[in-house]
């Protein structure tokens, strides 16, 4: 595979991933979200709408990116989420808001910097999905398969963790 | 044909399983948060040791032996205490290597005979890193403690105190040199 395939290639890969996971923890508890566009002055009722929106249109580029739909449609909603995210912390820092970012869930880190400078990593993803090399649906969904696997074992390293710890205090409190 | 379909359906399940370790890792941290305010937190306490700080162990009335140990833990246990009676239940007949028992008692039979209901009999080899000391020798050397409390010791120096909660920490404070040490066959130097 030419180095620019291969770089491209990578690029979506790790775009994707980072958008599931967030899509994916975002869909499950909406709240954080909702109370993160609260946060930046939207009406209550834009901000409910904001919740479901933000993490269905991740989801749908994934989507747009495994199934194989047209590439500059794919292209266009990885850039325009890094927009989104980048104008949504750059409004903050300019409003001077505290705004928690909520960017994979629930999370006490604030949208500030950090947002603006991945803007330029979404758009390369962006870029990098109009030079993707051509593929079959079934590579691209054994990949996306093999990936969501990875994600699910990532998930599941902390919550068991959390779940020793538990048990390790309720043997300091109960004995058993 | 098959092919994609079952990549789709192992993708489905691994969101599914995504999804619901999510919840459960929230649902571990509503609780970690409860016993946060609830104060049951399975973390051992510092305690200051003042001015026994980086002095040899000896000077709290312990095993002189101990002021020469590379790494040691002298471990104070009191009869009256839930948690030292979970932890000498526990102890079966013997004591991890690298730990002290230190049993505040006024009587050194009533301490055997609590010990002695964990296999932990006077005399016996493991007994050697036994010691019974009053509740005023300790009220003196380390004025009022909350058991159980453990010292550990480096280098012959007192170096830290923290009372620990459970017996997880207790097994826990067994020193890593004594875990980790090469085993060395008998008769080969260095």
């Amino acid at each position: 595979m030419p180095v620019l395939a291969l770089a491209s290639t990578t690029l979506v890969v790790a775009g994707t991933a980072v958008l599931t996971w967030s899509g994916l923890e975002k869909i499950r508890d909406r709240s954080p979200l909702i109370s993160t566009a609260t946060g930046l002055g939207l009406p209550r009722k834009y901000a409910v709408v904001a919740g479901t929106a933000v993490p269905v249109a991740e989801l749908v580029t994934v989507a747009t990116v495994v199934a194989g739909a047209p590439r500059y449609l794919s292209a266009a909603l990885f850039a325009a989420l890094g927009i989104v995210f980048a104008s949504s912390a750059a409004w903050s820092m300019a409003t001077g808001r505290k705004v928690a970012c909520a960017c994979f869930g629930a999370s006490a880190r604030k949208l500030g910097w950090f947002q603006v400078g991945a803007l330029p990593l979404w758009l390369l993803a962006g870029w990098a999905m109009t030079g993707l090399p051509g593929s079959s649906f079934a590579e691209r969904i054994g990949i996306f398969a093999a990936g969501m696997f990875a994600l699910a074992v990532a998930r599941a390293v902390p919550t068991i963790r959390l779940g020793i710890e538990a048990r390790g205090d309720r043997w300091a409190a109960g004995g058993s | 044909m098959a092919t994609p379909v079952l990549f789709t359906i192992v993708a489905l399940l691994a969101i599914g399983e995504f999804l619901l370790f999510g919840a459960l890792a929230e649902a571990y941290r509503d609780l970690k948060q409860i016993r946060e305010y609830s104060g049951l937190i399975d973390r051992p306490m510092p305690v200051e040791l003042g001015p026994m700080q980086d002095q040899p162990p000896s000077i709290l009335g312990l095993h002189p032996g101990l002021d020469s140990a590379v790494q040691a833990v002298a471990v104070y246990l009191d009869r009256r205490c839930g948690t030292c009676q979970s932890i000498v239940r526990s102890l079966n007949g013997g004591i991890p290597e690298g730990i002290w028992l230190v049993i505040i008692d006024e009587s050194v039979d009533e301490a055997f005979t609590w010990l002695g209901d964990a296999g932990l009999e006077k005399g016996s080899p493991v007994a050697s890193r036994v010691m019974i000391t009053s509740p005023d020798a300790v009220e003196q050397q380390l004025g009022g403690v909350a058991t159980p409390l453990a010292i550990e010791i480096e280098h012959g120096r007192l170096t830290r105190a923290k009372i620990i909660t459970s017996i997880r920490q207790f097994y826990g404070l067994v020193p890593a040199t004594r875990t980790l040490a090469p085993q060395v066959p008998e008769g080969v130097i260095g």
